[in-house]
């Protein structure tokens, strides 16, 4: 049994997921590096508990795929390494930034809402609500009634 | 042990903390570049003065930090008039009696009491919310979207200091409990705009567009915030600075006599390669003389037609080319 009371997760680093907090570039060559910063675990024996921490690592990016920000999967470079902190390749982008996809349905999310049926809010406020408020011609009540009857036409359409 | 706490005098404490002003006014309209202070670092003369100018520059962008955090995002600095708010047209009706349908035929006279001119402050502050908000919302029910508080945030706070400008005209004293509430409305709308952001980025994009926002992604702190750490970090980024173009002059440099030292050996190789020729040409000569050897004039030739006609008979003859003598 090790010394410490908090134990390091058994998973090893040969395939990690983390954001990309920072990007430079390496070497003569100019090689894009992302800086990813990885979530892994550790269980305290007295607690008997899970802890999260993060570690950070450097992850070569030749085909500069990661942006900063974005969930990538990275993966350890077997045999020589281009730098001695240079620990990982970055495998492929899981999530991109600011493009929240649902993994289950695979449908874009703005801010809790699927973002077709935004969309669908949109066109239906449009229809139901802006075109007959643009008729110059008609009285506003005459407007709200031609409102109300787009209204129940959509209702009774469902 | 008492001793320790009874201060009998001012002087010892002077100098032992450091003063900033924090209250300076920022007048340059340039400082509203996040990176300001460090280009600035990055450009100072590297003479005996260096350090004493960072602390300098440190001292500076401390001072103008809470100016900047008030005014930067909207560059509010130097503004006297607009403050960013939309321009709305005088003769219009409020949009509180827009849709009214008695105001459709009522005389001008009804209809400028009525309009934007005539508006107190308070409708004057809806209509500019009302046409911030139009720009971005999503639909026009739209009250709850982060781009439409985004909207009315940015109203609110341009507004309100144009209210803190208006206030100064008239007295020295500065309207904190208004500064400061502006204050919790910039940092509710930076929120916001990091959510929005992290949600939907190309939203994100044409809201601070249409908005004339300025966001900046904020840094990773990768140093203690203190003037010796920040000179620090400026010197270090400023030597590295120094030393690369120091290098890339170097390689300039050898890059230059690298090519003119191949072009002079090129001319000397040349040089001795006719040298060389006209020496070979004088040996031949001699050996000619000498006996050595021939002088040959022209090229040697196979009798093409005879064996042509040769060739011929013995395919006739035999079925196939009679064999060649002269080594191809």
């Amino acid at each position: 049994m090790p010394k410490t009371s908090v134990w390091k997760t058994r998973v090893g680093s040969q395939i990690l997921m983390g954001k990309v907090t920072d990007i430079t570039q390496i070497g003569i060559d100019r090689i894009p590096c992302a800086h990813v910063r990885c979530q892994m675990n550790e269980f305290n024996i007295y607690l008997k508990k899970y802890f999260a921490r993060s570690f950070d690592f450097w992850a070569l990016d030749r085909n500069s795929v990661g942006n900063i920000g974005d969930t990538i999967l990275i993966k350890r470079i077997e045999g020589e390494r281009p730098k001695a902190n240079v620990s990982h390749t970055v495998d492929r982008v899981v999530f991109k930034f600011g493009n929240v996809v649902d993994p289950v349905t695979g449908r874009k999310i703005f801010n809790d809402t699927f973002a077709d049926e935004v969309d669908l809010k949109k066109l239906l406020v449009e229809e139901i609500v802006d075109k007959p408020m643009e008729q110059d011609s008609l009285l506003f009540e005459e407007r709200r009634a031609l409102q109300i009857k787009t209204l129940e036409n959509e209702k009774s359409n469902v | 042990m008492i001793r320790r706490f009874v201060h009998t005098s001012a002087q010892v404490q002077r100098g032992r903390t450091a003063f900033y002003n924090i209250h300076q006014k920022v007048n340059d309209p340039a400082k509203q570049d996040p990176d300001y202070f460090e280009k600035k670092a990055r450009s100072l003369p590297l003479d005996e003065n260096y350090i004493d100018a960072l602390s300098k520059l440190y001292y500076e962008k401390i001072g103008s930090e809470r100016d900047l955090g008030l005014k930067a995002a909207d560059n509010l600095i130097l503004e006297k008039e607009e403050f960013g708010l939309p321009k709305i047209d005088k003769t219009k009706l409020r949009s509180k009696y827009e849709d009214l349908d008695v105001m459709q035929n009522a005389p001008e006279l009804v209809k400028k009491i009525f309009s934007v001119e005539m508006a107190t402050r308070k409708e004057l502050s809806h209509e500019w919310k009302n046409s911030l908000i139009k720009s971005v919302r999503q639909h026009s029910l739209d009250s709850n979207s982060l781009e439409m508080k985004i909207a009315w945030l940015t109203a609110l706070i341009r507004h309100w200091s144009l209210l803190v400008n208006d206030m100064a005209k008239t007295s020295e004293k500065k309207p904190t409990w208004l500064t400061h509430r502006i204050w919790l409305v910039i940092n509710e709308r930076r929120k916001c705009l990091r959510i929005l952001r992290e949600q939907n980025e190309a939203a994100f994009e044409t809201t601070i567009k249409s908005l004339k926002i300025s966001y900046h992604v904020p840094k990773k702190m990768t140093h203690v915030k203190t003037r010796k750490a920040w000179a620090e970090a400026q010197l270090k980024l400023r030597v590295e600075k120094e030393k690369e173009a120091r290098l890339e002059e170097l390689h300039e440099k050898y890059d230059k006599e690298l090519e003119e030292h191949r072009r002079d050996t090129e001319l000397k190789r040349a040089e001795l390669r006719s040298e060389l020729e006209n020496v070979t040409e004088k040996m031949s000569k001699i050996a000619v003389i000498e006996g050595k050897s021939f002088k040959i004039d022209g090229k040697y030739e196979p009798a093409l037609i005879s064996s042509l006609t040769e060739n011929v008979i013995h395919s006739n003859l035999f079925y196939h080319p009679p064999p060649n003598m002269v080594q191809q």
